[in-house]
């Protein structure tokens, strides 16, 4: 589509003009603007012996470690959350089991995950009226190619229903702003209203025979064709809700196309990572969507950092993490791995604060949940799982402060997260990573 | 290597040491060979070989002792005395993305990019079975909409195809016979089945709303074209059943139309092939015989084991790997095209052209190739290019035959770098015999075997130093020696006769018996009844779209017998599956 050269169609950003003199609700609604959500991940975890910060507390009672040093220019806005054990690591199969605990808070069935992860959980609670319900977006497919779920995405709408995440920067930026596109798109704008009057009723018809056939089905299926007929239903509302070549082109309208491939290599190179980074500052800030996952690295991603020095061209899962010599604060290549991984953060949290976003920025606007499928990975240990949630999702978190909570259970850092968003839900998670109480003490407004 | 070193070894890495939860869950059932139908045939049981502490040459295996013969088998091992068959619960299966690639192909000349559609569920390692159970993503309607809208479009853009394809002129009125008439003919086809009259007045309707919108006839049989195929009448199967004449719930003529064309053709049927289903012709067991035999003998018909060997051999798995570009410049994307053809073709070539034993593949020095893949089995590649392939013969005492030593298998178990005996030994034990093994225990150095050492030492020394820790020596021992073997080929699948710059040392053993090198490992598969017997139960799993289960053990023995009687021919194994009651009953769903 790019190279046909069509205009492209962009929705304003938020304004300060549309909001209220705080900028805390739609001027003309008086609706309150909810905080976005993303879901930061990486594979492969830390060294939790110089990740973690040597003190706890807010301001200048803590510093920032080792390993997070690369986020110095962010450090008001981060809340580093330590000490937490990931309950549902099960032996054998320790990525898989780790990162179905770490962002859907539940266990594994078979090869299924058997609750939606936290992104998802996030977006029943703030996506309606958004033009995505979600964006899952990834910089390196590295991949172990292992046969459960969660090892190929961290974002479920629940069993069996992955949400991929998109590798080719290309591709995030034609679903994002090119529209429903498909064949013959007019090129003015009367055709083009025309035309998505017409796909309306094609996807109106499809709709129809949907519920039509969910008539016949047992409840399970039944099911299977709603969550169809709703991503129908989002496909529909962005026709008619984002008209093709009919919004001003201001501020978010003059995005450039990527022209950065996808990974090939499977080495998540940086110009992959400032491609999807600045595709996902766009997504947010022009309220394409409000909940994004972002997956750096997959669960025991089989990356190959070789761009980061000839001593880093070997498989980080296996050689690596797993393989190299030293202790969970000595692996010299893999604290290397790390930070790279941090630096690729910082530099998604440095662009949400230079991005502006109703009265503040994106950051200020945001909860960012960062974690991994395991902690140290040499050994696959599980306590000490790295958490780090940055943003002041809209004032509700006053970020700056370490907090310590020796062997509490991962899934509270997952309740936490919905109740920041505005879950009112009294439990989160199943099996050994079922709660019924958040992490307090964190610098949580109420 | 010395024994000193390899303790040496052993001290400096603890992490290695599997703990005694390793030894507990390994030691499970000890795996027979299943009862039953080896008559006709010289081929052997081949189940619990795991005693293979051979390691030949100067390599020495001190430490590695031999291993208790101890398998833990699939749960579902077929017994002698099964319970009574019971049909299972209708499913409502996804088209998987081959099978949507193939009706696209099929009905609009189209050719789709399967990595833009939503991916397969590989619930039961297959897609045929996962298909049952997975859900759509956002993201995944769409580019099923995407990839529809761009079919039309490759026929409707084309005013030569387009009115080919409607056969008639649309008006653009409401009630348009020619419409109606054109979205009767290829709705039955898309949707396999006919359609409702109330479905074919919404179609008129929405086909003339279009055409009055966009001013053309025309521009209305595009969009109700789009429809049909963006339907989850389309998209889904809904295979549920209908009371048969005795009262047992069987699928109707129309389901079973769907279901041999999805397993034979991996598409959507023909005109013949509803009218079977319209007649009844499909409501007994030698109308089914005489349709899939018309089916198996069309060309399409090599998708019934083409595309069985694409999931079976987990061929998904070659589009998502890389390969370090120093070390294989030569790998490309149309060498991974390449590399799936090759397993693909020569499954089909094997059953289709040569109608010999499916057996053979194991030793078969028959390669599917381009100009690429000839190049990488150091074939001439005159005449070939990127996209031009042939069919070729290796040299009968060269250093390859049969699928287990095709670069795909190979490529596709193994890391950017290096190729892993432990990952293609794990497939080879899981997919062709059936055979399960348990996972490595918690806390367990998973790559203890990539320990620096102050002497250079092969991928099997180093595995050889894993398995003398005691706890990884039973699992591992289920695995390595399928996989060692197979050592003479690099993460690509080229042959090599050195690693890390020592010999490579290729003996095995193969159920207890010795074996010299990866030609030896196909032969004794090629002769292995565990080997026959898992591709009966995989197959039949493939058909009916449902993880084997105990019920399904006096069919499964049935099947067998026909295979085994047949010369393991596949093309007969087919026709067995689907004529067999467990192919035509099914339940309710809950």
């Amino acid at each position: 589509m790019l190279a046909t050269g069509a205009a492209v169609s962009i929705p304003l950003p938020l304004l300060e003009i549309m909001l209220n003199s705080n900028g805390t609700a739609y001027a003309q609604t008086a609706t309150p603007v909810p905080p976005l959500f993303v879901l930061w991940f990486f594979g492969n975890g830390s060294l939790p012996g110089i990740w973690k910060p040597s003190t706890t507390g807010a301001g200048s009672k803590w510093t920032l470690s080792a390993q997070l040093q690369g986020l110095s220019a962010v450090k008001p806005y981060l809340t580093v959350i330590s000490g937490l054990k990931n309950e549902l690591v099960a032996g054998g199969a320790e990525h898989p089991t780790g990162s179905a605990g770490a962002t859907t808070g539940a266990p594994l069935n078979g090869n299924a995950v058997t609750a939606p992860s936290i992104d998802q959980v996030v977006a029943k609670l703030i996506s309606k009226g958004a033009a995505f319900n979600s964006i899952e977006v990834g910089v390196t497919p590295a991949t172990p190619n292992g046969p459960q779920d969660s090892l190929a995405t961290v974002s479920h709408n629940g069993p069996n229903a992955k949400n991929v995440p998109e590798y080719s920067p290309q591709a995030v930026f034609t679903r994002l702003f090119m529209g429903s596109t498909g064949t013959g798109t007019g090129t003015t704008t009367d055709q083009v209203a025309k035309l998505a009057s017409v796909r309306k009723s094609v996807l109106d018809s499809v709709l129809a025979d949907g519920v039509a056939l969910q008539k016949r089905l047992g409840a399970a299926d039944k099911q299977r064709i709603e969550q169809h007929l709703t991503a129908i239903r989002g496909v529909e509302n962005r026709l008619t809700t984002t008209p093709a070549n009919t919004m001003p082109p201001v501020m978010c309208g003059t995005p450039t196309a990527p022209t950065v491939g996808k990974d090939a290599n499977s080495e998540a190179p940086p110009a992959v990572n400032t491609a999807m980074t600045d595709l996902s500052m766009l997504a947010l800030a022009c309220d394409k969507t409000r909940v994004l996952s972002y997956v750096f690295s997959l669960p025991a991603a089989h990356v190959y950092y070789r761009h980061l020095g000839s001593n880093m061209n070997a498989d980080f899962h296996d050689t690596i993490c797993h393989g190299d010599a030293g202790d969970q604060s000595t692996q010299t290549r893999v604290d290397t791995g790390v930070h790279y991984v941090v630096s690729c953060l910082n530099e998604f949290l440095t662009k949400m604060q230079a991005t502006s976003h109703g009265a503040s920025n994106l950051l200020d606007q945001s909860l960012v949940l960062v974690t991994s499928d395991t902690a140290w990975g040499k050994i696959h240990t599980n306590s000490e799982w790295p958490v780090l949630l940055a943003g002041k999702a809209g004032g509700r978190l006053q970020g700056d402060g370490h907090y310590n909570f020796p062997g509490d259970n991962l899934s509270k850092a997952l309740f936490t997260a919905a109740q920041i968003m505005g879950s009112t839900d009294t439990k989160f998670g199943s099996g050994k990573g079922a709660v019924t109480a958040p992490l307090t003490g964190i610098g949580i407004n109420t | 290597m010395s024994k000193a070193l390899l303790q040496q070894l052993v001290a400096a890495n603890p992490a290695a040491l599997c703990g005694l939860v390793f030894v507990a869950g390994c030691t499970g059932i000890v795996g027979g060979t299943p009862g039953g139908s080896g008559s006709s045939t010289s081929i052997v049981g081949a189940g619990a070989s795991a005693g293979a502490s051979a390691s030949g040459g100067g390599a020495g295996s001190a430490g590695a002792g031999p291993v208790n013969p101890v398998v833990s088998t699939d749960p579902n091992t077929i017994v002698d005395n099964p319970p009574a068959f019971a049909p299972a619960p209708g499913l409502l299966r996804r088209l998987t993305r081959t099978q949507f690639r193939n009706a696209m192909s099929d009905v609009f000349g189209y050719a789709v990019d399967v990595n833009q559609i939503d991916t397969d569920s590989w619930d039961q390692n297959f897609a045929a079975v996962g298909a049952a159970v997975v859900i759509t993503s956002d993201k995944g309607a769409e580019q099923y909409n995407t990839a529809v809208e761009s079919a039309v479009d490759a026929v409707f853009s084309d005013a030569t195809k387009r009115s080919q394809f409607i056969g008639c002129t649309p008006t653009g009125k409401g009630t348009d016979a020619c419409l109606r008439g054109y979205v009767q003919k290829l709705g039955q086809r898309a949707w396999r089945r006919p359609l409702t009259s109330a479905e074919l007045d919404g179609l008129g309707t929405l086909a003339a709303s279009a055409a009055t919108t966009l001013n053309s006839p025309v521009e209305g049989a595009r969009w109700a074209t789009a429809e049909l195929f963006e339907s989850p009448n389309f998209l889904y199967r809904p295979e549920l059943g209908a009371p048969a004449a005795n009262g047992a719930l069987r699928f109707n003529g129309y389901e079973l139309a769907g279901r041999l064309s999805f397993l034979i053709w991996n598409s959507v049927p023909d005109q013949t092939l509803l009218d079977q289903a319209a007649s009844g012709a499909l409501a007994t067991t030698d109308g089914i015989r005489t349709e899939v035999t018309r089916m198996l003998a069309t060309p399409a018909g090599r998708e019934s084991v083409g595309n069985f060997a694409e999931e079976y051999m987990r061929l998904d798995r070659l589009a998502t790997q890389a390969k370090d570009p120093v070390q294989f410049p030569e790998y490309n994307a149309s060498l991974q095209t390449a590399m799936l053809r090759d397993v693909r073709d020569t499954w089909a070539s094997i059953v289709f052209d040569d109608q010999a034993s499916v057996m053979n593949l194991f030793t078969t020095t028959k390669v599917v190739v381009n100009s690429d893949l000839a190049a990488l089995y150091g074939l001439p590649t005159t005449g070939l290019t990127p996209t031009t392939y042939k069919t070729l013969t290796l040299a009968a005492d060269g250093n390859r035959s049969g699928l287990l030593s095709k670069p795909g298998l190979l490529s596709e178990f193994a890391n950017q770098q290096a190729g892993s005996p432990t990952l293609r030994g794990k497939f080879i034990r899981e997919a062709l015999t059936c055979q399960a093994v348990p996972p490595p225990p918690a806390g367990v150095n998973l790559a203890a075997a990539d320990q620096p050492t102050s002497v250079p030492m092969t991928k099997r020394q180093r595995l050889e130093a894993h398995r003398a820790a005691p706890g990884c020596a039973a699992c591992h021992a289920l695995m390595d020696p399928l996989g060692l073997p197979l050592e003479s080929f690099d993460a690509i699948g080229k042959y090599r006769t050195m690693d890390n710059g020592l010999p490579v040392d290729p003996t095995s053993t193969f159920d207890g018996h010795a074996i010299a090198d990866s030609r030896a490992l196909g032969a004794a598969a090629s002769q292995s009844m565990t080997v026959a017997k898992c591709l009966v139960r995989k197959y039949y799993s493939y058909a009916v779209g449902y993880p084997e289960r105990d019920v399904d053990g006096s069919v499964l023995n049935t099947l067998e017998a026909t295979f085994n009687a047949s010369g393991f021919k596949m093309r007969d194994l087919i026709v067995a599956v689907v004529t067999n009651d467990a192919f035509s009953a099914v339940a309710p769903q809950p």
